[in-house]
């Protein structure tokens, strides 16, 4: 029985399916073991002490390749700083540990003199009390955060409603960091805010919170020597980028700023790869042009985090790659002295036309009165009228802005009255001062996005006749009403489409309602009240120390003590370069010089003045400055500014007559003074004729009327036609010839030339459309000076990887040669040369030099309202030329006043001292080397 | 169509009293315990599956109603199908990870021929046994059983797929032993491929070895030395096992919502190949175990299918199915608690992916139809 039994049941797992069955099972046994230990057996150990691993990647910064001038000094590098940061947020786990760990780090901190990030918007005011240091929207924030909430809509009632001090008091709570009361108030704010930034990491904790940034080795040495009591605070390296002595170089190296999401789209467009948001580029100058030689490559390191992002395990697995070198040829210390003998002289002429009580109306030499002077502080910023209404403002601060409020409930109430009257007086009858408060408002209206400037132009006569100031501002805005161009949405409200006069009247309360708040509308008010002498000038000169522009210093006491007024106060102040040029944001208030090496093309000092600080552009109030100084300091001159030569350019047209065969070196053309073959008549500068003279005299004295005839011959035809396109034709092909048709190869950005298109008569003698940059002229110089050498010039002079391999050397190319007989360069050369030694206002400025020096100057007229710009560009030797300087000073007043500034810059070229032995550098202004001789200058001291 | 008019007439001849859905439900169960445990990972991804329940709903039914001997008279046709879809896919296919093994199909995803072939080479095989099946243990019939069943593997062998292709073996190793054949030879083919596969574990672990490709090795390495591949490729598996004894008794989804599910936030293809981990993190271990009791309700009813078939055709198909699914399934879970070293077999009926889905809803749908024809009961 038993044998049957068993013999079936064999017979029965004989059958290939139960084997197959059996075989199944037993394999889902082996899985439902393996279950039960896991989940039962080591369940627990599972949730509660094993760590998930999880793969990130970290990336690792490059260095930035840095840039160097000639000799190897540096102009912009990446420094190592050291950031105290906290690596490991789970190093301790208890509130009051934490707590003091933080207090121990905050004071291992102080003790060196550093300070940490404070992130939190809270802050104790004067009495003691707590209050939020920030706007509305971002305590909100601040409280979704400390609440742990993913929205602030999620904020109940009474948490949104939670004032500083009980948000300070949830904080401080156990709720939340549980900060002891036996710290002090403050101390319990600066212990939460770092609490905060490491709260705010929980989820992400293989990222570190940065404490304080760019600490000093002694600090790092002292947290490193107290890390037990500072358990997951550690040190992190990374790169800051320094620029010494940035504002002599800063339009050539430019900055780095953090890459937008619009770069960064266009880089990927480009395919170039490897940014992320987060990234520092070069934004302007060669850091942008050469970023992708400066920029190295990152590298990476992969770290096992477990999932709170603490980091388990990390290894890096590929070396950052540092960026390469750029190499200039500009010369550092020759830039540097050049860019400060440029603000000297250009301080020094402001001074020579600083006048008393100028006549508006009859301002031909276009001097500046000492009080618009003194009022160009509050338009330029320099005063700054937004902070009179600040709580911490002095007395005089307020006192002004008391002023300004008064007169402008006057005023905004008299410009009521005149635009509601039915008939309404035209502009120009107002006066003035409300004339320009018209103005104002027109602007308001404009920028407000009110008044929709696209749609009209000057061809409207409406809008024309309130140009002219024949028609009131009113009469304008109601036509422009009745044309549409109002956006009726913006002032009145609940009716769509209201009827002209009442969108008048809404038009005209909306005016009147926020004028006062706009910030030009301000600044008018101020400069009435000034002029009217409501306020006074030399009270304005206080706010310069109300303001913490200077320090307290004698000439303080002179103004409040009477001793001073206004006049020599601003005469002494911008003598001592302490108010500078750039500051005030006159007419004058630029300069730019280019200087090459005849020989190789290459540029060794490209200065440009003003100029901005880029190690300072982190800082926002440096930057809002920076873009709202009038002066515009992030303007590169000598690249970006074109102008007219003036008579400069009269090589051009010599060569033009010379190898065109108008004229001979000996041909000979008599001065009438007045060029009367045109309409309307040209002058020569002189009144008094030049006689009979030849080309080589005409350029030392730059006659105008004999370029004058020599452009008009170049005019006519073989008949005796005359047509200024021929002349032009002619001069333009010349002028190509030198080059001036194309950019000079700088690499950086410029603006492109424009040949003149008008008057062949004028653009002979520089004028007519005339238009070029400092480099382009420099680079015709440079033509002459090596007689017939058209180079790319160039700024840099190679690339070299960063153990100094060279990767590219860049040699400036000849992209033309200007062939002309050698007798025609030596006359014009042998011309440049009796500029400087033979004329009598000049030679005894260059007599000192011993040298053949070359050089032609230019007064080049393009606003007739304002000071004439002076040019000088020439070359140091004529037999043996190794330099080429070009210094134009727009505005600066015509060519006496940069003669010296050119001989200065030859003399640093050749090693020789400058002019009247003048030192730079010692705070003082350079005054026009004629300046005593002329009569009309008198100082304020 | 010849098929169409054999599929009406067949409908009169079926006796529906047979007709037994059983597995159907089981698989359905574990879809839905699919479904909910992919919404961990995404819902969009959820959301799919359930679109691509919805259909393969639709074949299951088809497949239960066409006469199985409509495939196996077309198995030839079958099998050059199979064959034909495996080299399009090497010469066609996407290549991802290094593997070219799916085809896309735009917005719908993608199939994986080998996946979709397995059912196919199931009914190949047995009809192929079927027709030699008195003369199954010639060493002729058998010579070329085993060419035939080595082309497919060796094109899924290339693409590189290393666990499809031993599913494969698994299955022709399988319907031959079932079809008859001599314990004399089970015991050869047994004393080759053992001591075989023993010398390749062996061989594999050697370092100047030459057959397999480095992420196989590292694999093996990894399965032997885990501590030291903590950081890289045991990574996976052990967050595996994290999660599943995470879950411990009954799971996290019973203790309420404070518990973060976080496995399937760390752990990469949680909703396919590592779904399990997901389950045992969510269901515990009571979850774990209902799914296996449920995969191996299935792979029974298919056994009893089979032996209760109509001929040996039938019973050769449950069994391959069935078998396929112990097998598959196995594997998967045995990579899900590191029993196994780390490779890619979805879980049937659970995972996500429209191909896995389909393959095995027709393939219990053609059992179905398999028990819809029995002679007994």
């Amino acid at each position: 029985m038993i044998k049957d039994i068993l013999s079936s049941m064999f017979n029965f797992i004989k059958r290939r399916n139960v084997i197959l069955s059996i075989l199944f099972v037993l394999l889902f046994s082996f899985v439902i073991i393996k279950l039960y230990d896991v989940q039962i057996v080591h369940g627990k150990d599972y949730q509660d002490t094993f760590t998930y691993r999880i793969e990130k990647v970290q990336e690792i910064p490059a260095k930035r390749g840095s840039i160097y001038d000639c000799n190897g000094q540096l102009l912009a590098y990446d420094r190592l700083s050291n950031n105290v940061i906290i690596s490991d947020i789970q190093a301790l786990s208890t509130n009051e540990e934490r707590n003091e760990m933080v207090y121990s780090l905050m004071n291992t901190l102080t003790a060196h003199g550093f300070g940490w990030n404070y992130t939190i918007p809270l802050g104790i005011d004067n009495k003691g009390e707590l209050y939020f240091t920030r706007n509305a929207a971002t305590v909100i924030n601040f409280k979704k955060d400390i609440f742990s909430l993913n929205y602030s809509d999620d904020l109940t009632e009474r948490q949104a409603a939670m004032d500083a001090q009980e948000v300070f008091s949830y904080i401080i709570s156990g709720d939340l960091f549980d900060i002891s009361d036996k710290y002090t108030m403050e101390e319990q704010l600066n212990i939460a805010s770092i609490r905060y930034d490491m709260f705010m990491k929980r989820y992400m904790q293989y990222m570190s919170v940065t404490v304080s940034e760019d600490v000093d080795d002694s600090t790092v040495a002292a947290i490193k020597e107290n890390s037990a009591d500072l358990p997951g605070v550690s040190i992190e390296q990374n790169y800051i980028r320094e620029y010494p002595d940035s504002e002599y170089f800063s339009h050539l190296t430019g900055y780095v700023g953090l890459i937008t999401q619009a770069e960064l789209d266009s880089f990927n467009n480009e395919g170039i790869t490897g940014y992320t948001s987060g990234d520092k580029i070069g934004k302007m100058g060669l850091e942008q042009i050469y970023e992708q030689d400066l920029a190295g490559k990152k590298g990476t390191r992969r770290l096992f985090v477990n999932n709170l992002g603490a980091v388990m395990e990390s290894y890096v697995e590929e070396e950052a790659e540092a960026g390469n070198d750029i190499y200039l040829n500009i010369d550092k210390e020759l830039t540097k002295k050049i860019y400060d003998l440029l603000e000297a002289k250009i301080a020094g002429i402001i001074l020579y036309n600083l006048r008393e009580g100028v006549d508006p109306e009859y301002n031909q030499n276009h001097y500046y009165d000492v009080r618009d002077v003194v009022f160009a502080l509050i338009e330029n910023h320099v005063v700054d009228i937004n902070d009179f209404s600040d709580p911490e403002a002095t007395d005089l601060e307020k006192a002004f802005l008391a002023a300004k409020d008064k007169e402008a409930e006057k005023v905004v109430s008299r410009i009521y009255d005149e635009l509601i009257k039915p008939e309404r007086s035209p502009d120009k009858d107002l006066g003035e001062e409300y004339e320009e408060y018209m103005n104002i408002i027109y602007t308001f209206l404009v920028s407000n996005g009110v008044l929709d400037s696209s749609d009209y132009g000057i061809d409207d006569n409406t809008y024309n006749s309130w140009l002219n100031g024949e028609i009131s501002l009113g009469d304008f805005l109601f036509y422009a009403i009745s044309k549409g161009w109002i956006g009726s949405d913006k002032i009145v409200k609940d009716q769509p489409y209201p009827e002209t006069s009442d969108a008048y009247n809404g038009l005209i309360e909306y005016i009147r309602d926020n004028i006062k708040d706009d910030y030009d509308f301000s600044v008018l008010t101020y400069k009435y009240l000034l002029k009217n002498q409501v306020l006074s000038y030399t009270d304005v000169c206080k706010l310069l120390y109300d303001q913490g522009v200077f320090e307290k210093d004698n000439d303080y006491n002179d103004l409040a003590n009477g001793d001073k007024n206004y006049n020599s106060f601003m005469y002494q102040k911008i003598n001592k370069l302490e108010i500078t040029p750039d500051m005030l944001a006159l007419d004058t208030c630029s300069a730019s010089c280019t200087v090459t090496d005849v020989k190789t093309g290459k540029v060794t000092a490209l200065v440009s003045y003003p100029s901005y600080n880029a190690a300072k552009l982190q800082d926002a109030d440096y930057f809002y400055y920076l873009s709202v100084n009038k002066s515009s300091p992030m303007v590169n001159r000598a690249t970006q500014q074109t102008l007219a030569p003036g008579s400069t350019y009269k090589m051009v047209t010599s060569a033009a007559g010379l190898d065109g065969g108008f004229i001979t070196k000996d041909s000979q053309i008599t001065d009438r003074v007045i060029f009367d073959k045109v309409s309307p008549p040209a002058s020569c500068w002189s009144e008094v004729s030049h006689g009979s003279i030849n080309v080589i005299r005409a350029i030392a004295v730059s006659c105008n009327y004999f370029f004058y005839q020599l452009g008009f011959n170049m005019s006519l035809d073989s008949n005796g036609n005359f047509s200024n396109e021929r002349g032009l034709g002619i001069l333009r092909e010349y002028a190509s010839k030198f080059g001036l048709d194309e950019t000079s190869g700088v690499e950086l950005y410029e603006a492109t030339p424009h040949i003149s298109d008008e008057s062949s008569v004028r653009s002979a003698i520089g004028q007519g459309t005339n238009s070029f940059t400092c480099t382009q002229i420099n680079r015709y110089t440079t033509a002459i000076a090596s007689k017939g050498n058209v180079y790319s010039m160039s700024i840099v002079d190679k690339i070299t990887d960063p153990n100094g391999e060279i990767i590219e050397d860049i040699e400036p190319e000849i992209i033309k040669k200007v062939e002309m007989e050698d007798d025609t360069w030596n006359t014009i050369i042998e011309g440049m040369r009796q500029v400087c030694s033979t004329t009598s206002g000049y030679k005894n400025v260059f007599k000192s030099l011993k040298t053949d020096i070359c050089g032609k100057t230019g007064t080049a007229e393009e606003n007739e309202n304002k000071p004439e710009h002076a040019l000088m560009t020439g070359f140091d030797s004529a037999a043996d030329p190794k330099f080429a300087a070009t210094v134009v000073f727009p505005n600066g007043y015509g060519s006496n006043n940069v003669i010296d500034a050119f001989r200065d810059v030859i003399a640093m070229c050749v090693n020789l001292p400058l002019y009247n032995s003048v030192e730079l550098n010692q705070g003082i202004a350079i005054l026009p080397f004629d300046a005593n001789d002329r009569d009309e200058y008198r100082s304020f001291e | 169509m010849f098929l169409i008019r054999s599929f009406t007439n067949n409908l009169k001849q079926y006796d529906f009293k047979k007709y037994n859905i059983r597995p159907f439900f089981a698989a359905l169960i574990l879809s839905i315990i699919g479904i909910v445990t992919i919404t961990e990972t995404s819902s969009s991804l959820a959301r799919k599956q359930v679109l691509g329940l919805v259909a393969c709903v639709f074949a299951f039914l088809f497949f239960t109603l066409l006469d199985y001997h409509v495939l196996t008279k077309i198995n030839w046709l079958l099998y050059g199908g199979v064959i034909v879809i495996l080299t399009a896919v090497l010469l066609f296919g996407n290549a991802y990870n290094n593997a070219r093994r799916w085809f896309t199909l735009g917005n719908f995803g993608t199939i994986q021929p080998s996946e979709i072939g397995k059912i196919f080479f199931i009914v190949f095989l047995a009809a192929f046994i079927y027709e030699r099946r008195e003369t199954i243990n010639k060493l002729k019939n058998i010579g070329i059983y085993i060419l035939l069943t080595v082309i497919p593997i060796v094109l899924i062998l290339r693409e590189p797929d290393l666990s499809t292709s031993m599913v494969y073996l698994f299955i022709g190793f399988v319907m031959l032993f079932s079809g008859g054949l001599s314990w004399k030879n089970v015991g050869i083919m047994l004393g080759i491929t053992v001591p075989l596969a023993i010398f390749l574990i062996w061989y594999i672990q050697q370092p100047n070895q030459i057959l397999f490709a480095p992420h196989q090795v590292e694999r093996i390495l990894t399965f032997f030395n885990p501590e030291e591949y903590m950081n890289s490729t045991y990574a996976q598996q052990y967050n595996a096992l994290l999660a599943i004894g995470s879950g411990m008794l009954s799971g996290k989804a019973s203790t309420g919502t404070s518990e973060l599910i976080k496995g399937s936030s760390y752990l990469s293809e949680s909703e396919n190949d590592f779904i399990f981990a997901i389950v045992g993190e969510k269901f515990g271990f009571i979850g774990c175990c209902i799914v296996i009791g449920l995969i191996l309700w299935i792979v029974f009813e298919c056994i009893i299918i089979a032996r209760d078939a109509q001929d040996l055709s039938g019973r050769l198909i449950a069994t391959g199915v069935g078998s396929m699914l112990a097998f598959q399934s196995f594997i998967n879970m045995g990579v899900a608690t590191s029993l196994l070293p780390n490779t890619g077999l979805p879980l049937p009926f659970v995972s996500y992916g429209l191909t896995s889905l389909l393959t095995y809803y027709i393939s219990i749908g053609i059992v179905v139809n398999v028990g819809l024809q029995r002679k007994r009961r």
